[in-house]
């Protein structure tokens, strides 16, 4: 072998060597890092393990069983058996669920387990068990193979459901069976709910009406105008209550009243309106058969008044004719059985009088026209006036009456005296009429219950035949009287206290009786009365009025139609010295006043071709003539005076009309011929002396009092030649002429006293003092 | 950084140039691990640079270009090993999917893991930044795998790199499609 070959194959195995080293270095860096990759795997995989070992108790956390949970929990396995459950869930409800029983709901329940299971879903039912109620939440844990079962106990929820779902259904029970059309209409007046009722009182069915405008389906115009207001009011939050007709299905009217409410969500929000609807269409028909009846019986009221006025005009035209008559008869020449006829046909007329004023009181109190007329006036003197209009009857009967006079009483007082009066003369006759022989009292009690305010009490008690206990309750009511037998023994028509209670009443108080049979009876009423200042009373018409007969030639006009009337009046007319033209209808009277004028127009109301009233009208507005008119009406229905006034009338005078007060109307209206005043009778120095004007305005209206008292007193003496009455009476009268008249009537007064002699001279004498008296009291009336 | 950057670098180099060349890398440089690697551990960054540095030495090849070979080349491993990141339609997609969804995935599962940065900007169809962040200045290795995803999506790219920086730390990488 050459050096170059040894060289060579040197190399070689330096070469070879070098790649050996290199392998060698190679695999052992590749052995250090296996191990090192060993290492750093098995850390890895310790890492891994632990975890593995967090992570499944984790898992075993999340599914603890919870023991502390209120309500009752289960765990059941997917076969369905009970695996725990803690101490909540009781006896009851383990046993039902576990038992192996096969119970239809333990099927249904074992159902739901299953689904909640192979779903892998959290499912809830309701599950009744006994009287107790559970929710139960099923919770299914798929890798552990077992359900949790969480059951809460909603027994008292449901009960509460039930209770209030029990309710609804009672009250809804309730209104549909109430006839109740109830309808739910929502903001946009659009129905959303129609009860049964309410269709079958509209008509349609609910489907026909659901989404529909109950405003374009049921109203006509009118109605829907006010179904608008009250719709804007509801939706305002107002309930309301109103009644509208509504047009059904087939056309008809059904007449409802509606009672309408909003109603809210549950957010208190306006969802919309509920209208509860009641038929009412009977009622509708029945009230407007109602108006027509009522219009009928008014119609019918009117018929009756119109009747009763007529009829009082009729009665009382004749009746001013026998009046009138009977009095200027009773001033002729007439002998003794003369007069005594006349007497009787006077005061049997008077007595008619009563009855027809009685009635027609009666008529206008049913019809409620009777009204008070407020006035001042002298109660006094009403009361005075009154005892003298009975006293004649009381002599008759031997009956003594009494009056006493709360002296607090202010002289004048406001009130409605002629009912007032009426009333009184009404008790008083009554206790005239049923005493013999015994007294009548009449007794004025006051009390001042404000500054001018006064509780009167009116007390008539008489000692009368009293009035049977079981028959006090009647006495009051119309028609009715104690007992049959007083219509027989006694007269009347029975209304007289019917009247008086009804008067009284309308003056707020109360007519009362106390009785006992054949004792007497006490009646008895108050009122409130209002005294006025003395300062401010009007002009006083005096009671003790004397006729003026003397009215100097004044040319009176006369309308008036019926012959015995305008004869009567213008006899007693031209007696006082005026001179009478008459006309015999109002067409007459304007012919007359455009020829004369007159100080005086007599004008009667119901007259053939024109009447009074509108006689009036023409003489007022187109002969422009202002002579005084005074109606004579006979119809004393309330209205009439306003239509007199209306149509230019001054006064009037109701016929029948006695010569007093025909006189006292001329006296207004004209001016009388005072000339005839010759010397004055009255001497008041004594009392100017004591320099209290006071105390002598009350002296003088006493004795206008007593004098007017003491002069009827006299006269009935007179004419029963009484002489023993005359002569106390004068003595009575004595010291008050001797303070008010002129000497001659004092000498007078005492002369009449103790002369001892009972001729007709003597009764002439007393007569002329009377007539002297008499015209004392027109005098002092005078002179005020 | 992760152990395979490592023994897949040495694998390449024994591949290109022999064992030789990698026992001389191995002896010439002071490693911590004398030259011992596995893909599942974790080593200095410090390390690889020395490897680089000693293989540009000795093969007169400049570091930039050597880290960018081993980029494309590394792509090519990875993509390989970690299939279920490269279901995407295109390399710009994919490059956006990095800061997203790709590393959020890795730190899960190597919590010890420092990793770059790489905020994505689209700027055309064709046309995207990404700007490259990382204390390693390693952005041309990131050139490298840039390409390699290009190539992977059949793409060619030219990628410009721009300092934001000194040191290479923070790096614009503007990437352009052509063709």
């Amino acid at each position: 072998m050459g050096m170059e070959k040894k060289l060579c194959l040197i190399l070689k195995r330096l070469d070879r060597d070098k790649e050996i080293e290199n392998l060698k270095k190679a695999l052992k860096r590749q052995k250090l890092a296996r191990k090192e990759a060993e290492k750093i795997l098995e850390k890895k995989s310790m890492k891994l393990y632990n975890s593995n070992q967090k992570l499944t108790e984790l898992i075993a956390n999340t599914n603890r069983f919870p023991e502390e949970n209120p309500s009752p929990v289960l765990r059941f396995s997917a076969q369905g058996h009970v695996l725990m459950y803690n101490n909540k869930a009781g006896k009851k409800i383990i046993d039902f669920l576990d038992k192996a029983s096969n119970t239809t709901k333990k099927k249904y329940f074992l159902g739901q387990l299953e689904y909640s299971f192979n779903e892998q879903k959290n499912f809830q039912f309701e599950l009744a068990v006994d009287d107790s109620f559970f929710l139960i939440n099923a919770v299914p844990f798929q890798s552990t193979n077992y359900v949790n079962i969480y059951a809460n106990d909603i027994t008292a929820i449901k009960k509460a459901n039930e209770a209030v779902k029990q309710s609804e259904g009672k009250y809804r029970g309730v209104i549909e069976n109430l006839n109740l059309g109830i309808l739910e209409v929502d903001n946009n007046d659009k129905i959303i709910k129609a009860y049964p009722q309410f269709c079958s009182l509209i008509g349609y069915t609910e489907a026909e009406l659901l989404g529909k405008s109950p405003t374009e389906l049921f109203l006509d115009k009118l109605s829907r105008k006010i179904m608008e207001r009250e719709n804007e009011g509801r939706l305002k939050g107002n309930s309301s209550v109103y009644e509208v007709p509504l047009i059904k299905k087939n056309g008809d009217v059904v007449w409802v009243i509606i009672s309408g409410a909003p109603f809210y969500n549950s957010d208190g929000m306006l969802e919309g309106t509920v209208g509860i609807h009641l038929d009412i269409t009977e009622r509708r028909i029945m009230e407007a058969d109602l108006r027509e009846a009522k219009l009928k019986a008014e119609e019918l009221n009117e018929i009756k008044e119109m009747f009763l006025a007529n009829m009082s005009h009729e009665i009382r035209t004749p009746m001013n004719a026998i009046v009138g008559m009977s009095e200027l008869l009773s001033q002729s020449n007439l002998d003794e059985t003369q007069s005594k006829y006349l007497s009787a046909i006077s005061s049997s007329s008077k007595n008619l009088l009563v009855l027809i004023n009685d009635l027609l009181d009666f008529s206008k109190i049913e019809s409620g026209n009777l009204s008070l007329e407020m006035a001042e006036f002298n109660l006094n003197k009403l009361i005075t006036k009154t005892i003298e209009t009975v006293s004649l009857k009381a002599d008759d009967n031997g009956v003594d009456i009494v009056c006493e006079m709360d002296p607090i009483l202010p002289k004048m007082l406001n009130g409605d005296s002629t009912r007032l009066g009426q009333v009184l003369l009404n008790l008083l006759s009554n206790a005239v009429k049923f005493t013999i022989n015994g007294s009548v009292k009449t007794t004025v009690k006051a009390t001042r219950t404000k500054d001018d305010t006064y509780q009167i009490t009116f007390v008539v008690k008489d000692e009368g035949i009293g009035i049977p206990k079981e028959e006090l309750g009647n006495i009051f009511n119309d028609f009715s009287q104690a007992t049959a037998s007083t219509t027989r023994l006694y007269g009347g028509t029975g209304l007289g206290l019917s009247i008086s209670q009804k008067i009284v009443r309308l003056m707020g108080g109360e007519l009362e009786v106390e009785s006992e049979l054949n004792k007497g009876s006490e009646f008895f009423f108050s009122i409130e009365l209002e005294g006025v200042d003395i300062d401010n009373a009007a002009y006083e018409l005096s009671d003790n009025y004397s006729i003026e007969e003397d009215f100097n030639q004044s040319k009176i006009l006369l309308v008036e139609d019926n012959p015995v009337n305008s004869l009567m009046a213008t006899t007693i007319l031209e007696k006082w010295n005026c001179r009478v033209d008459l006309a015999e209808n109002g067409i007459e009277s304007i012919e007359k006043l455009n020829l004369k004028s007159y100080d005086l127009i007599l004008m009667d109301m119901t007259m053939p071709k024109m009447g009074g009233i509108e006689a009036s009208q023409i003489i007022r507005k187109e002969l422009k003539i202002e002579t005084p008119i005074i109606a004579l009406t006979a119809n004393a229905i309330k209205g009439d005076l306003e239509k007199c006034v209306a149509a230019g009338m001054d006064d009037y005078l109701s016929k029948p009309y006695h010569q007093i007060d025909l006189n006292r109307v001329l006296t207004k209206w004209i001016e009388p011929n005072k000339e005839i005043v010759k010397e004055s009778l009255i001497n008041l120095s004594k009392l100017e002396e004591m320099g209290d004007p006071d105390f002598l305005e009350k002296m003088l209206n006493l004795f206008l009092v007593e004098a007017g008292k003491d002069i009827t007193i006299i006269k009935k003496a007179i004419e029963q030649s009484d002489f023993d009455q005359i002569r106390s009476t004068a003595h009575k009268m004595k010291p008050s002429i001797n303070y008010i008249c002129i000497a001659r009537l004092f000498e007078e007064v005492k002369a009449i006293e103790v002369t001892e002699t009972n001729d007709i001279s003597y009764l002439d004498r007393v007569s002329s003092f009377v007539q002297d008296l008499e015209l004392v009291l027109k005098q002092l009336n005078q002179r005020k | 950084m992760k152990g395979i950057v490592f023994t897949e670098f040495l694998e390449l180099v024994e591949d290109k140039f022999g064992l030789e060349v990698v026992n001389q890398i191995i002896d010439g440089c002071e490693l911590d691990t004398d030259g011992v690697y596995t893909s599942v551990g974790t080593y200095s960054h410090k390390d690889m640079f020395k490897m680089v540095a000693k293989l540009s030495e000795l093969q007169n090849i400049p570091v930039p270009d050597l880290l960018q070979i081993y980029g494309e080349y590394f792509f090519d491993v990875l993509s390989k090993g970690y299939p279920q990141f490269m279901d995407q339609p295109n390399s710009f997609v994919f490059l956006e999917s990095i800061d997203n969804y790709i590393h959020p995935e890795v730190l899960k599962l190597y919590p010890e893991a420092e990793l770059p940065s790489f905020d994505a900007k689209m700027n055309s169809e064709n046309e995207m930044t990404l700007l490259y962040q990382s204390s390693r200045k390693m952005s041309d290795f990131a050139v490298g795998l840039i390409k390699g995803a290009a190539g992977y999506f059949n793409e060619e790219v030219i990628v410009e790199k721009e300092l934001k920086d000194g040191d290479g730390e923070k790096v614009m990488l503007n990437i352009k499609k052509i063709g």
